[in-house]
């Protein structure tokens, strides 16, 4: 029977074949012309398919070679240095640059372990107002400041 | 004699006030960025392209340039001082230079390598200028199958060149191309994998994915590691060579120039390759290869000359074929894109400013470079001083802004938080992010290439091996397969008659 000789492969060529049948379902309705007059879906679907057969092969990589287990990154900042940039999304609309910097930047500083100090509260604070000096009154930007 | 006058019009360019602000901002934040080990040149770069839509083309490139080179010098000094490489670069200046620190050199090291990079940056940009306009020159002559067949073997060379496995990084180039055709279809109007979202019908921003995939992820790793910075205290003595040390760098140094500008030109990771092939070469010429790995100036100046040598020509394949030899040019050929200007061979007829501009502020750039190094280096050492719990979440409002900013787009911003998880997940399982970024941009230009290359052929494929030029193009392709393959199969095979 085989056996798997590394979860490294197998994770990375299961995700590959999946993410090339989903590139391959979302160009399925663009025309694919015919080589002298190339439709818009003719790279998407070629492309998508030859993914598909690489990410089978990796998976059969698997079966076969062994190589390390996956290195995953530590999930606490992982998290918040991934949600951080949503975070900013959802609040600079309605809160401005000033307050979402604040915001954003004690909630990122989550992503190690911290002892709360006035640091934790001054830093943001300073950091807003260093950004709203640079790219506000500097470079112009025209973001609002304040809600 | 038409060069020297071009290279006089780029210096009067270079040295307006507004250029020579630019230039030396670019420097400063290069050298910051270069000592700092938590942010590289490629997130500086792609955080900054946003605000630079606002300047003249010519100066944005000058900052952005000054950024890439600036970060070359910065990261050696960390390299020497605390045997912490701030760059892939200067991982190998680290070896002997900071032997040389220890052994109370550390002024001279420091020395060393800022006049080595000052040598070979002012020669490197000397050939840039006499080699680009013949290049440029020939490939005008290039046609849609010929451009295509290049941008291919960029492709593959990056490939290749990926540290790990063949078949991964070509997946991810060509994730990377299926990735840079998102959006509407300039041919046909048609909306192509957008989701049914309007915002995504120009494609995806090349400065979130960029930033997601290298800023933001290099930061989760580095909070992922358990701490390990420390900076040694040592006093720094008198920042200058000795003859005899002068002697024994100045050879070395032109050695490394020479390496790493034949590397640089190479599409694919040519310059941290240069420095090990400058450090391999200079041990076996020396007189006492047992020197090395305990301080020997030569491998000091070596490596530094050829790293910052293969960062100014790197330039040329951008400059004088629209071709991307590595991220960082990537990102440039980005900033070009959206500043309206369309890269290729006719840059430097359409736009000589801008080519001559450029070329011209790197002699500037690098003379900056070596003044903001050396006497202000005591700044920089404090600098390192700085924990980076301060200097992280500042980062990521750094990205956030200048992601947010190209479109004030909130989509952005989560596209960007969505390739940071991307980048994250796929160096876990060995994944190499460089194709990725460089299929992204090259993709829908190599498309379009191709489609013009096949409709002129009425879809004939024999037409990349018809014409001499494209010939030539895939036949480098096929001995680039063949070198890495055969290898590979040798170590198959041995492998296998040894089990």
């Amino acid at each position: 029977m085989l056996a798997v000789k590394n979860s490294r492969d197998l994770v990375a060529g299961s995700i590959l074949a999946i993410v090339g049948l989903t590139t391959a379902y979302l160009g399925k309705g663009l025309s694919f012309g015919t080589l002298s007059r190339m439709g818009s879906g003719f790279l998407p679907n070629t492309l998508s398919w030859i993914v598909v057969g690489l990410g089978a092969l990796i998976l059969l990589r698997s079966l076969f070679v062994t190589d390390d287990a996956p290195e995953w990154p530590r999930l606490r900042p992982f998290a918040f240095i991934c949600l951080g940039p949503v975070l900013f999304a959802l609040l600079i609309g309605p809160l401005g640059l000033m307050p979402t910097i604040m915001v954003v930047a004690a909630f990122v500083r989550c992503a190690t372990p911290q002892k709360i100090t006035p640091r934790t509260f001054v830093f943001p604070a300073a950091l807003a107002a260093g950004c709203a000096f640079v790219f506000v009154y500097l470079l112009n930007l025209p973001i609002p400041l304040w809600f | 004699m038409e060069t020297l006058q071009n290279l006089v019009m780029g210096m009067g360019l270079a040295i307006t006030p507004t250029n020579l602000l630019f230039a030396f901002i670019g420097s400063l934040l290069g050298t910051l960025i270069g000592v700092l080990p938590g942010i590289g040149p490629l997130a500086t770069i792609s955080m900054l392209l946003s605000l630079t839509v606002a300047l003249d083309p010519v100066t944005s490139l000058i900052m952005l340039s000054a950024i890439f080179y600036g970060a070359q010098y910065g990261g050696s000094t960390t390299a020497i001082l605390c045997n912490l490489p701030g760059e892939a670069t200067s991982v190998i200046t680290a070896v002997d230079g900071h032997q040389m620190a220890l052994k109370g050199r550390a002024g001279a090291a420091l020395a060393t390598a800022a006049l080595s990079s000052l040598i070979a940056g002012c020669i490197a940009t000397a050939l840039i200028a006499l080699l680009a306009p013949p290049l440029a020159r020939f490939a005008l002559n290039f046609n849609a199958p010929e451009i295509f067949a290049l941008m291919s073997l960029g492709l593959l060379a990056c490939v290749i060149f990926s540290p790990g496995s063949f078949l991964k990084a070509l997946a991810m180039a060509l994730l990377g191309v299926l990735l840079g055709l998102v959006g509407s279809d300039v041919e046909t109007g048609a909306q192509r994998m957008t989701l049914g979202l309007a915002e995504l019908s120009d494609g995806l921003s090349v400065v979130s994915l960029a930033i997601g995939l290298f800023g933001l992820n290099e930061i989760i790793s580095n909070l992922s590691r358990p701490d390990g910075r420390q900076v040694a205290t040592q006093s720094l003595n008198r920042l200058w060579l000795s003859r005899k040390d002068f002697g024994a760098m100045l050879p070395a140094a032109l050695r490394g120039t020479a390496l790493g500008s034949i590397l640089g030109v190479l599409p694919g990771g040519g310059m941290t390759l240069s420095t090990f092939a400058s450090y391999m070469l200079e041990r076996r010429i020396a007189k006492d290869p047992g020197e090395f790995g305990q301080g020997a100036i030569q491998g000091v100046a070596g490596p530094e000359a050829a790293n910052n040598a293969a960062a100014q020509t790197s330039f040329i394949p951008l400059l004088t074929l629209g071709i991307p030899a590595s991220p960082i040019m990537a990102l440039l050929l980005g900033a070009m894109i959206i500043q309206g200007i369309q890269p290729g061979a006719d840059v430097m007829i359409k736009r000589p400013d801008l080519f001559w501009g450029l070329i011209a502020s790197m002699w500037v750039g690098n003379a900056m470079l070596v003044i903001i190094n050396l006497p202000m280096i005591g700044m920089w050492v404090r600098l390192l001083r700085v924990p980076y719990d301060i200097l992280f979440p500042a980062i990521v409002i750094f990205c956030c802004i200048g992601s947010y900013s190209i479109g004030a787009s909130a989509l952005d911003l989560v596209i960007m938080a969505a390739f940071t998880g991307v980048g994250t997940f796929a160096l876990a399982v060995g994944y190499p992010l460089v194709p990725l970024l460089l299929g992204f941009v090259l993709g829908p230009l190599a498309e379009e290439n191709l489609r013009r290359a096949m409709s002129l052929a009425n879809g004939d494929v024999a037409v990349f091996i018809e014409r001499p030029v494209s010939a030539a193009i895939i036949a480098v392709m096929v001995l680039l397969m063949l070198s890495f393959v055969i290898p590979m199969l040798r170590r198959a095979r041995s492998a296998n008659s040894e089990a």
